[in-house]
């Protein structure tokens, strides 16, 4: 069953972000976002998380689902190892080994046991990645993910997202059409119609 | 900072503490009134003395072992409160009146009260129970309410289990606050509770110790008892700040 946003109303304050909103998300394909900043890219994963409650309208066939993020900010524990971050969120069987694994994969080999607050940008927000498509889930939405990423690192890291969430609903939050080709994904279009802050969709 | 400049620090350091000890012994001379001002010479002869007498150690070890009580009793009651004050709001709110009452009474009236109500044998356990909690109780808070939100709710969207989560986000983030609470509650448990025996006079206490040194006017030996207090509270200060440091440490593993 794919992802339906039904009706959906979000208001904060005086600010409306969604208004009778409607959008189908594909099952088991990558899906981006795009929009211009403030539409309401970020409310929209929240909304999906279930940490923002909208006004009124549904969220249907993310029932029974474990849905995780790449968070917009990092949200790592800075005091805490790379690894552990990773650790923290997935299951108690997977093997050190087998994460060390995955972190050579991503550039990071050697930044394992370094604490968060010693790492760079890039660094964290790779870090955040492994911790997302490691973790175990049925969804997995990412805000902005290769943000801070040189090109040649970025297509390594878009590859092995690919590669690691084969078959996996995943929705991606980015402002680069390049990254959305490079991810043979569905795209969506947020923008602000006429009375402003009200959002439609255009699939392609 | 490198060997040679820790080296100095160090010499500075000794330098300091002999200082003060010339100037107390030259203003002792200079008074020369044993009863006024004992002289450093007569108050570590003193305590030499001290020392070699049964009296001394009993005092020492149960006055320390109901201060330490207390402190104990009064750390884990106030971790304990302010984890439910986190949880239920109703509870914080119960509980913030209580704590502002006892933070301001001052140590005095509860010493007399408490007095009143359990004697004197144990009166120093209450009195720095008393003390500790509200201390503990106000930074546990604290740190809890200071918690990053959003690291929370990332926790929650992995489903990060709630012993994990108390281990790599609760405690160390709630850590450093607990600390200085501690090293703070510790030193109003010394202060209060040898206050506390002073005017209860539970038999064999330090403060018993105090009040006798008083009445016959031995100052020398109040001196030498009031160097035992300071050395014994900061040793143990050190100790219990070493093993937190070191909880912290190994939580991170
Ligand atoms: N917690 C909040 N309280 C009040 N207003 C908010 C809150 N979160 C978002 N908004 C408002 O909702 C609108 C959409 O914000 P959102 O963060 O979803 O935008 P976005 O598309 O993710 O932007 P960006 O590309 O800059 O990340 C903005 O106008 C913002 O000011
Ligand atoms: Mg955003």
């Amino acid at each position: 069953m794919s992802i339906v946003l039904k009706n959906i109303s979000k208001s904060y304050g005086s600010i409306q972000v969604f208004n009778d909103f409607n959008l189908e998300i594909t099952k088991n394909q990558i899906t981006c976002i795009l929009g211009a900043s403030g539409v309401g890219k970020t409310t929209l994963l929240n909304i999906l998380l279930g940490l923002v409650e909208v006004d009124s309208g549904q969220v249907l066939g993310l029932e029974g689902k474990k849905i995780v993020a790449v968070f917009q900010e990092d949200r790592l524990v800075e005091s805490l190892s790379s690894i552990k971050n990773v650790q923290l969120a997935c299951n108690n069987k997977v093997t050190r080994t087998k994460l060390i694994d995955e972190f050579n994969k991503v550039g990071l080999g050697g930044f394992e046991d370094r604490p968060v607050s010693e790492l760079s940008g890039g660094m964290k927000r790779r870090v955040a990645i492994l911790r997302a498509v490691l973790s175990e889930s049925d969804v997995i939405v990412m805000d902005e993910p290769f943000k801070g990423l040189d090109v040649e690192l970025k297509s390594k890291i878009i590859e092995y997202v690919k590669d690691k969430t084969r078959n996996k609903t995943v929705i991606i939050v980015t402002h680069s059409l390049a990254e959305v080709k490079e991810l043979e994904a569905n795209k969506v279009d947020l923008t602000f119609t006429k009375n402003n802050h009200s959002v439609i969709m255009n699939e392609y | 900072m490198n060997r040679q400049a820790r080296t100095k620090e160090n010499l500075y350091k000794v330098f300091a503490i002999l200082f003060w000890l010339v100037i107390w012994q030259v203003i002792a001379m200079i008074i020369d009134r044993e009863m006024l001002l004992a002289s450093p010479i007569a108050v570590i002869k003193a305590l030499a003395n001290l020392l070699t007498t049964s009296v001394f150690w009993q005092s020492l070890a149960s006055s320390f072992r109901k201060i330490v009580l207390g402190f104990l009793t009064g750390t884990l009651f106030g971790v304990f409160i302010a984890v439910i004050s986190y949880r239920f709001l109703l509870l914080r709110e119960l509980f913030e009146p209580l704590i502002k009452v006892i933070k301001s009474t001052p140590v005095a009236s509860f010493i007399i009260i408490a007095l009143i109500w359990v004697g004197s044998a144990n009166l120093s356990v209450l009195i720095s129970f008393l003390m500790v909690v509200p201390v503990i109780y106000t930074n546990t808070l604290r740190g809890l309410c200071e918690i990053d939100t959003k690291l929370l709710e990332m926790s929650h969207v992995f489903r990060v289990s709630w012993l994990k989560r108390a281990r790599y986000i609760y405690i160390p983030e709630v850590m450093p606050y607990f600390i200085s609470a501690v090293s703070v509650g510790l030193g109003f448990c010394w202060k209060s509770g040898v206050a506390a025996e002073v005017i209860g006079l539970p038999k064999n206490s330090i403060g018993e110790a105090l009040y006798e040194a008083k009445i016959y006017l031995m100052t020398k030996e109040l001196f030498a008892w009031t160097i035992v207090i300071i050395l014994i509270s900061v040793l143990f200060e050190r100790i219990i700040m070493a093993l937190l440091k070191w909880i912290q440490k190994q939580l991170l593993l």
